[in-house]
């Protein structure tokens, strides 16, 4: 099979599987347009995984070669990344046409509604497929665009209100990067990734690629809620619709977390080690977001507001490993970065299946449900574990790998952070599920698991963490080897 | 003062984004904030295309007797930024429109306010 042109095809498949679906008159048409187009897309990024050469593939657009032309770069890091957002959106896709029906939205919208996540798949690819930081620019607001008329979509009052601070909020962070962008492009000339990080360490003036490197971060952080840049995220994910909260909250932060790893580590490299470095900045930050994530957790009401606040407290996590600047630290934030995504794609799909089979996700729907609704009660109890991180889980691997990263460096206030917000996680997941074995509350209606679609759904984002837990060795060695496209060891 | 004249448009750009950026945090009102982020977007603009201006350059098309060009390049690339600031503003829009729909309001206060009447 000739592959050469399967780079393209990643993004040009969901681009084109959007226009056809705003063709298509009936719900039903629409979603068969987006499961084909959503299978092609992961065939793609699969077999884009499998064939790659360890040292990389490259794709010239139109075939004006780099760094004039606009370059697509696979390696290890970003294809494993293409698959798991590819498989993310391909695990909700079964569920939504029941959910979007069970939340109500006129069946005109429907079709554009699969338009809109659609958009947000190629968005999302396009960010991890290409070597262009302009480009990378141009998909970062595809993708956020198109997020914030997801949100806006959702059935509550306050889903407009919600999406407009996050279209604030995502807006400025995209100016800042833009910021960003100008200082590289005034000081090398040049746009293509690969080629900044050869002559950025020409360039004199240092203190202008510190601030290139800090408004780059800005932006990024603030596109993936690293405390205290999160105002926007806890609305956000209680109020977009069921059908496409799991795949939002799975994919969209990782994937801004990859820019900036990618950015930070490839093109700015020794740069962002020196004395000004930001790195401990953003470790004070990420404990912050740890400890702050947490607490809030602790106390919320309701299973979306439980893991929304549960979600800042995770990108904390990811980015204390990822600010170490070891290549344990690295290795250790990507694997969590994976545990995570599968995870709170899980949990917040069985919030999904809440809605179908009680009626919401709220402290009343939640109390006692288990045995009226056992799949789900199953599927919330071990993906729990799995975030709290229970041994043999993919959270245990990760909080291990983690802590190992910390103490190798000496970190000793983020090793206790972690360790804290570790306890406050067991304590939150714990009170989730002795809610949910309560007695049941007085005149309740009957509830009932949700349909089968939306089960597999959870089982299928369920089933690869368990993997990455009990594999846990094979999993670390993709981590350290991807780790080393970044850093070398 | 010869760095002050070379860089004007520098300080230009940065004066109108701390405006835009005050604007958006500093207003209660939603519409303000969204003028707020359009000016902010703006400055970066200017920063862009003031860029790409050689002293003496003349338009990149290609004359007899020209040697000095101003740069395309940063004009292209905010060309797509401009398309994208249009569209963020526009969906802005749209989105206040449902707000205003929801809350009979687009000042904050009297939102928060009605959100916890209920």
């Amino acid at each position: 099979m000739n592959t050469d042109h399967l780079p393209i095809l990643q993004v040009l498949l969901p681009l084109l599987g959007a226009v056809l679906c705003v063709l298509t008159r009936t719900p039903r048409a629409a979603w068969v347009v987006q499961l084909l187009t959503l299978l092609g897309s992961f065939a793609v990024a699969l077999t884009l995984f499998l064939v790659m050469p360890p040292e990389g593939l490259g794709y010239a657009l139109g075939g004006w070669a780099p760094p004039l032309g606009i370059h697509y770069a696979l390696d290890p890091l970003n294809s494993a990344f293409l698959v798991l957002v590819s498989g993310c959106a391909l695990a909700a896709a079964p569920a939504a046409g029941r959910l979007l029906t069970v939340e109500a939205m006129p069946a005109a919208r429907i079709p554009l509604y699969y338009a809109c996540l659609l958009l947000n798949l190629a968005g999302l690819l396009g960010i991890l497929i290409t070597g262009d930081i302009f480009n990378l620019f141009v998909f970062m607001e595809i993708a956020s665009l198109s997020a914030y008329t997801l949100v806006a979509l959702g059935r509550g009052r306050a889903a407009p209100l919600a999406a407009f601070r996050y279209l604030v909020a995502g807006t400025l962070g995209a100016t800042f990067f833009l910021i960003g962008i100008a200082y590289l492009y005034a000081m090398t000339g040049t746009l293509n990734l690969a080629d900044l990080a050869q002559r950025l360490p020409e360039t004199t003036s240092r203190r202008t690629v510190i601030m290139a490197f800090a408004f780059i971060t800005l932006g990024c952080a603030t596109k993936f809620a690293l405390f205290p840049l999160h105002a926007w995220l806890p609305a956000v994910y209680r109020q977009a619709p069921a059908a496409c909260v799991a795949f939002l909250a799975a994919t969209s932060s990782k994937v801004y977390i990859y820019v900036w790893l990618r950015i930070a580590y490839s093109v700015f490299g020794e740069t962002m080690r020196s004395p000004w470095g930001l790195l401990p900045i953003l470790g004070v930050a990420a404990i912050g977001a740890l400890l702050f994530g947490s607490v809030l957790a602790l106390r919320s009401r309701g299973l979306r507001e439980l893991l929304a606040y549960s979600s800042i407290a995770q990108v904390g996590y990811i980015m204390l490993a990822l600010s170490l600047g070891t290549p344990q630290g690295i290795a250790a934030g990507l694997l969590y970065m994976f545990h995570h995504a599968l995870i709170k794609g899980t949990l917040f799909m069985a919030a999904a299946g809440f809605l179908q089979g009680a009626g919401g996700s709220g402290p009343r729907q939640l109390q006692g449900a288990a045995r009226e609704m056992p799949w789900s009660f199953a599927t919330i109890f071990l993906a729990c574990l799995a975030l709290f991180g229970f041994p043999l889980s993919s959270g245990f691997l990760s909080k291990w790998q983690l802590l190992r990263g910390l103490m190798e460096h000496g970190f000793w206030l983020g090793t206790a952070a972690a360790v804290t917000a570790s306890l406050l996680g067991a304590a939150y997941c714990w009170k989730l599920l002795r809610c949910l074995l309560d007695q049941p509350p007085d005149n309740i209606a009957p509830r009932r698991d949700p349909p089968a679609a939306t089960l597999l759904a959870c089982w299928l984002l369920l089933l690869p963490s368990l993997a990455i837990g009990l594999f846990g060795a094979r999993a670390f060695d993709w981590a350290q080897s991807a780790a080393a496209v970044l850093v070398s060891p | 003062m010869h760095a002050l004249f070379a860089h004007l448009h520098y300080y230009a750009a940065v004066l109108i984004m701390l405006a835009g950026l005050y604007t958006v945090i500093a207003h209660g009102n939603l519409v303000r904030k969204l003028i707020g982020m359009s000016i902010f977007q703006s400055s970066v603009f200017i920063l862009y295309i003031s860029m790409g201006y050689r002293f003496g350059g003349s338009a990149p098309i290609l004359q007899e007797g020209v040697s000095t060009y101003a740069s395309p390049l940063p004009h292209v690339l905010i060309l797509t930024a401009i398309v994208v600031g249009i569209s963020t503003t526009a969906l802005g829009l749209a989105l206040l429109r449902l707000i205003h729909q929801a809350y009979g309001s687009v000042e904050e206060s009297s939102i928060e306010a009605s959100e916890t009447h209920q």
